[in-house]
């Protein structure tokens, strides 16, 4: 019986090992090649360098698509997160008629291909004359996002008692004091849990962005693809590198500090 | 008490309290949900559905392409990408392609959340969180990866020869198989965080009172675990569909210029030749083959839910 | 003057009428129960009182004023939940504090109230604690200086005993009652126990089903239920069903469905050949040996006197609880008081007599409920 569970969990451990590989292993070989000595892919590890990391003083272009897309991404988190925290109280607190149809449409954005989001504000834009510009990009973005900061909000909501804030106006707080002092700060890790993940989430987006960015606002993901297209090789990995370790960061003190569970 | 009185009668008396005294049609709560709902519903009007309205009204302008009179306004897009074989074969292989991803993925993620649920340790610490990490890197950098290790003289590449499999190396960029690859292992996580759930919310009680009436480990996954969790297993599909045909990065370089799908497609249509008129009318196509399974697929699983 | 009036109040809530054109009063500084079983509507009708809810027909009036819709935040109400609804992210002294600084009181003013307060709860020296480190009994008593520091028109109590265990309970019950009595303040009280109802109110509203069926003192309610409902709910009653019979010198006789006879005292005149309850409480059944001596002159063949067999005893400590059976069909508790040891007198198997005077017998209109168990 023993020797049994034994293999059992031998196969499960084997199964896991395959699976971590298959999953993180693309992402590896970008990070491990971007200390590659080598300045071509493919080629076998020659050497360790920081060589590639420096090359970015040499792309400014890179760091001004840097700039750009965090500017993007905090727009799109902060209005997501205006709009989408009202959305989470509502969708927590109360039953109304069509709660359904209203949360699927609110949610629609996340099943969207994004780029026909992306191409659709092109045609906004272009129905109103006007140019594909900063303000479009970050909106798309914005109407992207908001689905996430509902989702880490409602799962914060959930294990908020309504009786709380209830309790609040039978002492006389009306209802802004009540979301001020009450389920503001309660809910203080859902909020900015969401808006870190909707920074995410808009900081590593491309097709939304492919059909608005200008000379002057490329974010980093289409200065990137463009790069890609010409040549792959280790600086790009390293450019590539640098946005997974500071998504890894964002996201570890999301789950870690903040205790807000982001995809359960 | 005299105090209090006073002040509630004060209270009372304020105009704001006639104004909600007023208001006693519906509940107080329909009211404020209302109004916290406003603002996004306004903000998803103005720059989702207005922004979709336009795509749709543009399709059933004529692409230039058909050489129509100005002004023309009709279905003639749709006539002709029926009736163009690269079209069809386009829509084609973005499906075929989503199908394969939807199969592999849920064959390969169930085990895993299987494994998750088993060792319970696995599933409740950062086990999920890593394996949840490339949807957080985005799907550029992963792609990059995939670039390097199928590349033609790649990794892949030289195991195959290793293990025998291939004499010389094969041409795995460029071709769907690639772009199904990149794709399984980029909708796993998702997957897999779906059934895991789901088989989660199977209690223990029940595996154990199946146990207790004599239920071989074989029958338990047979006959209570697995339809308990074959809601999840069909949450999950749906979100590899949608994911699989709303992948772009993926096709756009694993994919090359010759297997496009509608995502590249639409893509190409714009940058390559800035058609809006056909574009919007490959994007309406596109939205109504994913919002059509992932619909149908919801009601399933909204039926299986009122079943039980 | 009714310091608190419900009146006819509806509450409807997507196609299911939770309250039922409702009407109940409670004079000022006093204590009103609402009692009931779980979906009775009596939480629906405390929040409405409180102003979460907004009645769908009816009015509420409080202290001489219509408040059916003016916003909890303004009606200067206190209230207590059942699961006490402390915030979480501030210390006891802030929960407590929270009213007061929505009153805009002045720091030296608000810190005294609150120490009073917390002294009237007996939780002096918890101040810079947090819920979380509070013991359910603590946290009520959190809730309970929140409610009153804010010197409300009104105290609602939801449940307020309902998360405690047995003995801090009946400890929470006697300060609850001193508290408000001590504070004069016009008090809700919802529970779903009868016998709490009974110690604590002044007055009791009995509902059922949304409706208030009944509304009186303790006494009233429990001597005299004018409903089946409340006769089987409020007490520890045998229940017996039949049909009603004539009436034989001022006592309405009823047949129960198992053939028995008995006489009873009927709260409202009923006709002969309806369908009938008789509502006999545990302890007013008198249980003894066949042969023993006829202390008290009750005829030993009269009306209420039969024959049965013991067939299980409770020790209850206080009391002891006799399961008889009594014909085919029927089974009479009995609960008979303990002075002193040699008073169980009876074992299981033994034959006995059972009466009760028919002036504690209930015989009601049977409004034909669903069969509530006699506890």
């Amino acid at each position: 019986m023993s020797a049994r569970i034994s293999l059992g969990s031998a196969g499960a451990i084997a199964w896991l090992v395959l699976i971590y590989l298959f999953v993180l292993g693309p992402a590896a070989v970008v990070i491990i090649g971007s200390f590659n000595t080598a300045t071509s892919f493919p080629s076998d590890f020659e050497g360790f360098t920081f060589g590639w990391y420096a090359q970015l003083g040499e792309h400014p272009e890179f760091l001004d698509a840097l700039f750009v897309s965090i500017q993007i991404g905090a727009i799109a988190a902060f209005v997501g997160s205006v709009i989408g925290i009202p959305v989470a109280l509502a969708l927590a607190r109360y039953d109304f008629r069509f709660k359904g149809m209203i949360t699927a449409f609110i949610m629609a954005p996340l099943i969207l291909p994004q780029i026909v989001l992306g191409m659709a504000m092109l045609q906004l834009l272009t129905a109103l004359q006007l140019p594909a510009t900063f303000l479009g990009l970050a909106l798309i973005h914005a109407v992207f996002v908001m689905p996430y900061v509902v989702r880490a909000m409602l799962s914060c909501l959930t294990g908020l008692s309504p009786s709380v804030s209830e309790a609040a106006a039978s002492l006389g707080a009306n209802a802004w004091q009540r979301f001020l002092l009450i389920t503001l700060p309660i809910t203080r890790a859902g909020i900015m849990a969401g808006f870190i993940f909707a920074f995410i989430m808009s900081f590593i987006n491309l097709p939304l962005s492919l059909f608005l960015t200008t000379p002057t606002s490329t974010t980093l993901p289409i200065r990137m693809f463009a790069y890609m297209e010409s040549q792959i090789d280790p600086f790009i990995a390293a450019v590539g590198s640098l946005t997974v370790i500071a998504v890894i960061a964002g996201s570890f003190f999301i789950e870690k500090i903040l205790k807000v569970r982001l995809l359960a | 008490m005299t105090e209090s009185t006073a002040k509630l009668a004060s209270a009372i008396s304020k105009p704001s309290g006639r104004r909600w005294r007023r208001r006693r049609s519906g509940t107080w709560g329909t009211g404020q949900a209302r109004l916290l709902l406003l603002p996004a519903l306004a903000f998803l009007t103005l720059f989702l559905v207005l922004p979709l309205g336009i795509t749709l009204y543009n399709s059933f302008l004529a692409s230039p392409v058909l050489a129509k009179p100005d002004g023309y306004f009709g279905a003639a897009n749709y006539v002709y990408i029926s009736g163009t074989g690269i079209y069809i074969d386009i829509i084609i292989r973005t499906l075929r392609i989503c199908a394969f991803v939807v199969i592999f993925t849920i064959l390969f993620s169930y085990p895993t959340a299987f494994i998750f649920r088993r060792y319970a340790r696995l599933g409740s610490g950062s086990a999920i969180l890593i394996l949840s990490f490339p949807m957080l890197a985005g799907p550029l950098v992963v792609v990059l990866g995939w670039m390097i290790l199928l590349a033609d003289g790649g990794p892949v590449n030289s195991w195959l020869m290793w293990l025998g499999i291939t004499s010389s190396p094969i041409e795995i960029l460029r071709s769907e198989a690639a772009i199904i690859i990149a794709l399984v292992q980029f909708t796993l996580p998702f997957a897999v965080l779906n059934i895991f759930n789901a088989l989660s919310q199977v209690e223990h009680h029940l595996i154990e009172a199946a146990r207790s009436l004599g239920a071989s480990p074989l029958r338990r996954f047979w006959h209570v675990i697995l339809p308990l969790s074959l809601p999840g297993v069909l949450s999950a599909a749906v979100i590899t569909f949608s994911l699989a045909i709303s992948s772009f990065i993926a096709p756009a370089y694993l994919g090359g210029g010759t297997k496009l799908v509608m995502t590249t497609l639409i893509s190409e249509t714009i940058l390559g030749s800035y058609d809006l008129a056909m574009a919007s009318t490959i994007a309406v196509v596109l939205l109504v083959f994913s919002l059509t399974v992932v619909i149908a697929m919801n009601s399933a699983l909204t039926r299986h839910a009122a079943r039980r | 003057m009714n310091w608190l009036e419900f009146r006819n109040v509806s509450k409807q809530f997507s196609g299911h009428l939770a309250v039922d054109d409702a009407s109940f009063s409670a004079q000022e500084g006093e204590i009103i129960c609402l009692v009931g079983p779980s979906g009775c509507g009596k939480t629906t009708a405390l929040r409405m009182i409180a102003g979460f809810e907004t009645p769908t027909s009816g009015e509420i009036w409080l202290g001489g004023h219509e408040v059916s819709t003016l916003p909890a935040h303004k009606r200067n109400i206190g209230i207590t939940f059942q699961n006490y609804a402390l915030f979480p992210h501030m210390t006891v002294a802030a929960n407590v504090g929270f009213g007061l600084r929505m009153r805009k009181f002045g720091r030296e003013e608000s810190r005294a109230k609150v120490a009073a307060a917390l002294a009237m709860v007996r939780l002096d020296g918890l101040d810079a604690r947090y819920p979380s480190q509070l013991s359910g009994g603590q946290q009520q008593r959190v809730a309970l200086a929140r409610a009153i520091v804010i010197e409300p028109v009104m105290l609602l109590l939801d449940e307020p005993l309902s998360n405690l265990d047995a003995m801090l309970r009946e400890e929470m019950r006697v300060e609850i009652k001193e508290i408000q009595s001590r504070l004069k303040i016009t008090t809700v009280f919802v529970t779903h126990d009868q016998e709490e109802a009974l110690t604590i109110s002044d007055r009791i509203a009995v509902m059922q089903a949304g409706q208030v069926v009944q509304e009186g003192t303790p006494v009233e309610v429990f001597e005299r239920p004018q409903h089946s409902f409340v006769a089987s709910f409020i007490g520890q009653s045998n229940l017996l069903r039949g049909v009603a019979a004539a009436e034989v010198d001022g006592h309405v006789g009823m047949r129960t469905h198992s053939g028995i006879d008995l006489h009873g005292r009927p709260i409202k005149p009923i006709e002969p050949g309806t369908p009938a309850l008789a509502v006999i409480r545990h302890s007013r059944v008198r249980v003894e040996k066949p042969d023993s001596p006829d202390s008290d002159g009750s005829d030993k063949a009269g009306p209420n006197v039969f024959s049965g067999r013991v067939e299980l005893i409770n020790y209850l400590g206080d009391s002891v609880q006799y399961v008889c059976s009594l014909g085919d069909a029927e089974r009479i508790i009995a609960t008979v008081a303990i002075a002193n040891a040699a008073d169980i007198a009876l074992a299981a198997g033994d034959d006995v007599r059972i009466s009760w005077p028919a002036g504690d017998c209930l015989v009601v209109a049977d409004a034909s409920m669903p069969d509530q168990d006699d506890d």
